[in-house]
């Protein structure tokens, strides 16, 4: 039997002392290179921050100042729109509580008197002296129709010169 | 030989990296200030920057608005100088009008004047004249109203209720 050794014969190199030192010169300074650059970038960055705290500072006072011209308009808006709603309101409601007084007043039936009203935030109580119950009747019927009133109630309370006094209760809508 | 210099080198090599990462760390705590401040700078400024979004400059009605508002608050103010005399020329129907008019108090930026008034007179004239009333003074509201007919002729209104003014003035 023969037997072949096809490997190559192994040569070992071996690195010079020269050779050796020029790798660890290189590697000393390849790491000098990069913390050099990295120092460098990392001042200049922080040189810049100085100028960027300015611009932003410029920045933000000019955006302070937009906000505030914003706000007093809002402000402004708010203040006008406060007012004005409270006068529209004050009339609205003024108006509602003269109309209704007048509207007792003009929806009695002939024959009725009108004696006295309470006007409330949400009730309205009136007296009235009315020939018949059937007047009464008729009277609530037509404050019924006005856009004021829910809920309408008379009850009679006797009688007075003649004529029946009529307790009419009415609850605001 | 060779462990020799490659001892010395490594640890050169070593000397080099700290030396590096010290000065960085240095250099970054002496800027730590600043750092933060720039970082506050730029969170102010893009929550300002998202208040003031669609802002483009006081729009054309804000003039108007303003002169509106003045005008309305020198008018209250001349209105509250003068609202007594305002509210008892109301009663110029009665024989013996009567106004009680309670001390100012401040309710959510108005003043409030309560008040209570009694006016005797024509139902029609006491009626045109509390509308007057309101047009004289556009912020008195009415909270109870008690009407009694004294004669035919004759109805006499209780009012009480309160006048409003803008607190500033």
């Amino acid at each position: 039997m023969i037997q072949i050794d096809l490997s190559l014969p192994r040569r070992r190199e071996k690195l010079t002392s020269l050779q050796f030192t020029l790798l660890f010169v290189g590697i000393l300074l390849g790491a000098l290179v990069i913390v050099g650059i990295g120092l460098v970038l990392q001042w200049s960055s922080l040189n810049n921050l100085a100028d960027e705290i300015e611009d932003l500072r410029i920045r933000h006072d000019s955006l302070g100042v937009v906000k505030v011209e914003l706000t007093r308009y809002q402000e402004l808006c708010s203040r006008h729109d406060e007012i004005f709603l409270a006068i529209d309101e004050a009339r609205s409601v003024t108006s509602m509580r003269l109309d209704i007084l007048a509207l007792l007043r003009t929806e009695l039936e002939p024959g009725m008197r009108f004696l006295s009203a309470r006007v409330e935030e949400d009730s309205v109580v009136a007296h009235v002296l009315s020939p018949s119950n059937v007047k009464v009747a008729r009277y609530v019927e037509e404050l019924s129709q006005s856009s004021f009133f829910g809920e309408l109630r008379s009850e009679p309370q006797g009688t007075r010169q003649g004529l029946i006094e009529h307790r009419v209760s009415l609850r605001m809508r | 030989m060779k462990a020799l210099a490659g001892s010395i080198f490594g640890v050169l090599t070593a000397l080099v990296i700290a030396g590096g990462v010290y000065l960085g760390l240095r250099n970054y705590k002496k800027h730590q200030g600043f750092l933060e401040e720039r970082r506050g700078l730029q969170a102010t400024v893009a929550e300002l920057k998202n208040e003031v979004k669609g802002w483009n400059g006081l729009p054309e009605d804000a003039s108007r608005i303003e002169a509106e508002l003045e005008s309305i608050k020198d008018t209250l103010a001349v209105l509250e100088t003068q609202l007594e005399e305002r509210l008892a020329a109301r009663g110029f129907l009665s024989k013996t009008p009567k106004l009680v008019l309670a001390d100012p108090q401040d309710a959510g930026g108005w003043t409030v004047y309560p008040f209570s008034l009694i006016v005797e007179g024509r139902p029609s004239a006491v009626d045109s004249s509390m509308r007057a009333l309101q047009d004289d003074l556009p912020l008195v509201h009415f909270n109870h109203l008690d009407a009694t007919l004294k004669s035919s002729q004759r109805l006499k209104l209780e009012i009480t209720g309160s006048v409003r003014f803008p607190l500033e003035n």
